[in-house]
């Protein structure tokens, strides 16, 4: 559980760079599970055997480009051809449509990291975009879901758009994918949306100059029904009364601001210390 | 905090007997304060010095199914009439706050809820869960002069039918109209993939400012959409039993409030 904020030249490798020692080289729970690719293209598992329910999943990264990282979520691997071994379903491999896959900008402006156990979080500074890859909370303490909550939150091929993924949360065409793993019923590739899906109310600022930081709920387009929560995360969508970076602390919790530079100002918070 | 059920008559007077009088000054911090105010009329205070809570409420019960309600920063006990500010309109609407026959009346020591059967209406008089607990803010969010039955409490200010009203918002403005977070979305979900349900107390803010006041206390706002709710269904949380109502409109405009 970690924030860092650093920077990179945003070339071809540098987003694994950043996987493997951000990530792997932390948690237990994050192993690289296939690096037998030419160049720049691994796999990493997320597994966590003692978690309630397990948590198994395998991150497809291909980083053999500047500006941006390709990333695809899958829920099972084979080593030995390098590709998925049982389709089921449960994978998130595009957005709106083929033509749009899921997508991190990595430009050489800054980004934020997040890290965590099941989850983490990339923030690029250059447009302000927030992307959520990995594991919903459960709903509350003793009621969850009954099998992982995996989630892929990102930009698409409109990566230099400045369309903040976590705060428009649409699969609109390149500009942002929203979809589970698993869905309810165990569909597989289910898209989400977060609570209050694009109400324009949102509002957040209190009265004594604050904010409420409720972490937002997901839910299965399709069913309608909650999955999980997004892990320090307060989604807002157009309501915009911060500048980006700017940051609200709530009782010992820092949360982070991030607007994206898109001419709507989709926003949200992010919790650094989750 | 208590719930009660209470069987409220239709006729005159019905509300102020059985839900003013026989329930809400069972709580110290709730008392009438003038039992003279006019036929079927009297007003109640809510009065909590160490909280920064005083507001009066005027009660005029003269209609079968429903009170005129007025509330208001100070009352002259002797001359039976309303001292400073007050929440007597929305825009040119007298507030009516109805509740007959089978009513949940869920009182604490800041603010009230009244869940009615009749049409399915859940309204809400007194204190936010406020930001600021130095600022004396009471609301009144219910019905008005319409004859159309949206749930007060799952819709928002609206025209002649329903008011969501503060009497002071955060700097001491007067009569601010006060919305929801979530305000007119329909993907407000409550039901969980595990078969459970979610509640969570509303944010409300200030239609002014935009800044948020406070939350409803004990009631959860879900406006309309495809929620599989039933009308007076109650639903067991982690945190208590709540009660889910739609109103009797042909669209249903959902709210839940905890049964405590």
């Amino acid at each position: 559980m970690a924030w860092i904020s650093d920077s990179h030249d945003g070339s071809a490798g540098k987003f694994l760079d950043l996987l493997d020692a951000l990530l792997v080289a932390v948690f237990s729970t994050w192993s690289v599970y296939d690096s037998g690719f030419a160049a720049n293209e691994k796999v990493y598992r997320c597994y966590d055997p003692a978690a309630d329910p397990v948590i198994d999943f395998y991150l497809h990264v291909q980083d053999n480009q500047s500006a941006y990282v390709k990333i695809f979520l899958y829920d099972s691997w084979d080593i030995a051809s390098h590709s998925y071994l049982l389709d089921t379903g449960c994978k998130v491999i595009w957005g709106q449509s083929a033509a749009y896959p899921p997508y991190i900008a990595k430009g050489a402006s800054g980004y934020y990291f997040r890290s965590a156990e099941h989850d983490f979080v990339y923030i690029d500074k250059g447009e302000w975009e927030a992307n959520y890859v990995g594991s919903l909370l459960p709903f509350s303490s003793s009621w969850k879901a009954p099998f992982q909550m995996i989630v892929l939150i990102t930009s698409s091929t409109g990566y230099a758009s400045g369309y903040n993924p976590i705060a428009s949360a649409y699969n609109s065409a390149g500009n942002s994918v929203a979809k589970a793993l698993m869905g309810s019923g165990g569909f597989g590739g289910r898209i989400v949306k977060p609570f209050a899906y694009q109400c324009t109310y949102l509002y957040f600022k209190t009265s004594d100059g604050k904010a409420v930081m409720n972490e937002t709920r997901i839910y299965d387009e399709d069913s309608k029904l909650i999955l999980g929560k997004l892990n320090g995360i307060k989604y807002n969508y157009n309501a915009a009364d911060y500048v980006s970076d700017d940051f609200v602390t709530i009782d010992a919790d820092t949360w982070r601001y991030v607007e994206g530079t898109y001419g709507t100002k989709y926003s949200c918070f992010i919790k650094q210390n989750v | 905090m208590a719930c009660t059920f209470v069987r409220v008559a239709s006729a005159a007077g019905s509300r102020i007997s059985a839900i003013w009088d026989a329930v809400i000054i069972n709580n110290a911090k709730w008392s009438c304060y003038d039992a003279a105010a006019g036929t079927n009329a009297k007003v109640y205070r809510c009065y909590d010095a160490a909280k920064s809570v005083d507001f009066y409420v005027y009660v005029d019960d003269n209609q079968a199914d429903y009170s005129i309600i007025q509330l208001w920063e100070g009352w002259d006990a002797e001359g039976h009439a309303g001292v400073g500010e007050t929440v007597s309109l929305a825009g040119t609407y007298e507030l009516r706050l109805h509740s007959v026959y089978g009513t949940y009346v869920i009182v604490n020591d800041h603010r009230i809820i009244f869940a009615t059967a009749w049409n399915h209406l859940q309204s809400y008089i007194g204190q936010l869960k406020r930001i600021d607990e130095t600022k004396n803010m009471p609301v009144y969010i219910g019905r008005l002069t319409s004859t159309t039955y949206y749930n007060p409490l799952g819709f928002g200010e609206s025209g002649s039918m329903i008011a969501w009203r503060a009497l002071f918002n955060h700097v001491g403005d007067v009569n601010k109209i006060i919305w929801p977070f979530g305000k007119q979305s329909g993907n407000l979900f409550a039901k969980t993939i595990a078969g459970t349900y979610i509640f969570q107390e509303t944010d409300v803010y200030d239609d002014g400012t935009k800044l948020i006041l406070g939350q409803l206390d004990g009631a959860c706002f879900l406006y309309s959409g495809d929620k599989s709710f039933l009308n007076g269904e109650i639903i067991s949380c982690e945190d208590g039993d709540w009660l889910v109502q739609g109103g009797s409109y042909s669209t249903k405009y959902w709210a839940a409030v905890r049964l405590v």
